[in-house]
């Protein structure tokens, strides 16, 4: 799985309309995907995924786990769903169609859920070795004290 | 129980004929009936402690209300909670509207329901927390009536609060375990229940979520709701800067909370 495939599940969430974008976070609040605008750039969600991280803790400060947390503001609201392995945040339209919304972020979570959980077990990439750990290539003709040599044989001066 | 003065004197009454009487032991309820039944247009004063009203017939209908507090049937709903006092006609100039559109009967029906909830809310201690009121800082509406439980907010704005009537807002209430009002140095201003620990955890998460409004650019904090395994949590921040915090069972219905506050 990649962060692709959770990429193209949230953007299934546009359908219903009022839906500006959403993101995937880690339960402590690193970025796993999103489907916003390009102006919400990766880096703005160190802080906002914290927060939001946090605000999730402090409500299940007394031991009660949230399910889904709705934000009003002004204009928007920010639809927060906590699953297994993360946090589902939409931001939408105040006017939004809730119920609409609910079924789309359940289908959305089940979908996304067992590809974070194979993004997060998955092993690392190989390392490519670092070009200045790599031996410097042996030069063939000159090189000190070693036979010179053409296709495999010796060549004798 | 008020006493009542015909008002023969009263230069609404002079040209009047008619009994004069002082009658003890009656209700206000009993009064305004009688005032409403003959119909007569007449302006009559209530009084009860340090407290004076002002109740306008016409019609067989009350037409217009006022108070210290208020004017309409915010007015009329204060008036008729008086338990005491004097009831007699006066000169009070009348308004150019009529403030007042419901029937005499649902006046009394209200006022007696409202007194019902007041004083059941004082033997259980539920009156410690008013639900928010305006956001826009607005008068009450007109058929908000005074006691703290029901002080009902404007219509409506996309940022204002709904409207509930009285009798709604108890069986709203039930559903609440704690409740909490804080100001913005993060005092309690009021509360019910053990509201120590919804008090801190509503002040830091609502800080939290200005906080992610704003990273995200959405700005102006209304609310959180928050869905719990064993509760619900709504936290609302008020126009005045003060936030209100209510922790409720999981299965308990906000829908008159949320409509209330314009949510």
């Amino acid at each position: 799985m990649n962060t692709d495939g959770i990429t193209r599940a949230l953007s299934a969430l546009r359908d219903v309309a009022g839906v500006h974008g959403s993101f995937v976070l880690r339960p402590t609040g690193e970025l796993i995907g999103k489907d916003l605008p390009a102006v919400f750039h990766d880096e703005l969600f160190i802080e906002v995924g914290a927060r939001l991280s946090r605000f999730v803790e402090t409500m299940a400060a007394d031991g009660d786990e949230v399910a889904s947390a709705v934000l009003r503001f002004d204009e928007h609201r920010l639809y927060v769903t906590r699953f297994a392995h993360g946090l589902l945040a939409v931001i939408a339209a105040n006017d939004i169609n809730a119920a609409a919304l609910r079924m789309a972020v359940t289908l959305t979570t089940r979908r996304i859920e067992p590809e974070i959980v194979a993004l997060m077990t998955s092993p690392p990439p190989p390392v490519a070795p670092s070009p200045s750990l790599t031996p410097p290539p042996v030069s063939v003709a000159g090189s000190h004290g070693a036979p010179r040599t053409y296709r495999g044989r010796v060549l004798i001066s | 129980m008020p006493a009542m003065n015909s008002g023969e004197g009263s230069p609404n009454t002079l040209r009047e004929s008619g009994f004069r009487a002082n009658l003890h032991g009656a209700s206000l309820a009993d009064l305004v009936q009688m005032e409403c039944l003959s119909g007569h247009e007449r302006v009559i004063r209530v009084s009860s402690g340090n407290d004076v009203g002002y109740l306008f017939f016409r019609g067989g209908q009350i037409v217009h209300a006022v108070s210290r507090r208020g004017i309409g049937e915010t007015a009329a709903l204060e008036i008729l909670r008086w338990n005491d006092g004097t009831f007699e006609p006066c000169s009070a100039g009348w308004p150019d509207r009529d403030s007042i559109s419901s029937n005499w009967q649902n006046l009394l029906i209200l006022s007696a329901q409202h007194r019902d909830e007041a004083r059941r809310d004082e033997a259980s201690g539920h009156n410690l927390v008013a639900f928010p009121g305006s956001r826009a800082g607005l008068p009450r509406p007109l058929s908000s009536p005074p006691p703290p439980l029901v002080a009902a907010p404007p219509p409506v704005s996309s940022r204002s609060e709904g409207s509930v009537s009285g009798e709604a807002s108890a069986p709203m209430l039930a559903q609440v375990r704690t409740a909490v009002r804080i100001d913005q140095a993060g005092n309690v201003v009021s509360s019910k229940g053990d509201a120590s620990e919804l008090s801190q955890i509503a002040s830091y998460a609502a800080r939290l979520a200005e906080l992610v409004g704003d990273g995200l650019g959405m700005q102006g904090l209304v609310s959180v709701e928050v869905t719990q395994h064993r509760s619900r949590t709504l936290i609302y921040k008020e126009k005045s800067g003060n936030t209100f915090a209510l922790s409720a069972a999981p299965d308990a219905d906000l829908t008159q909370v949320r409509e209330r506050l314009g949510l």
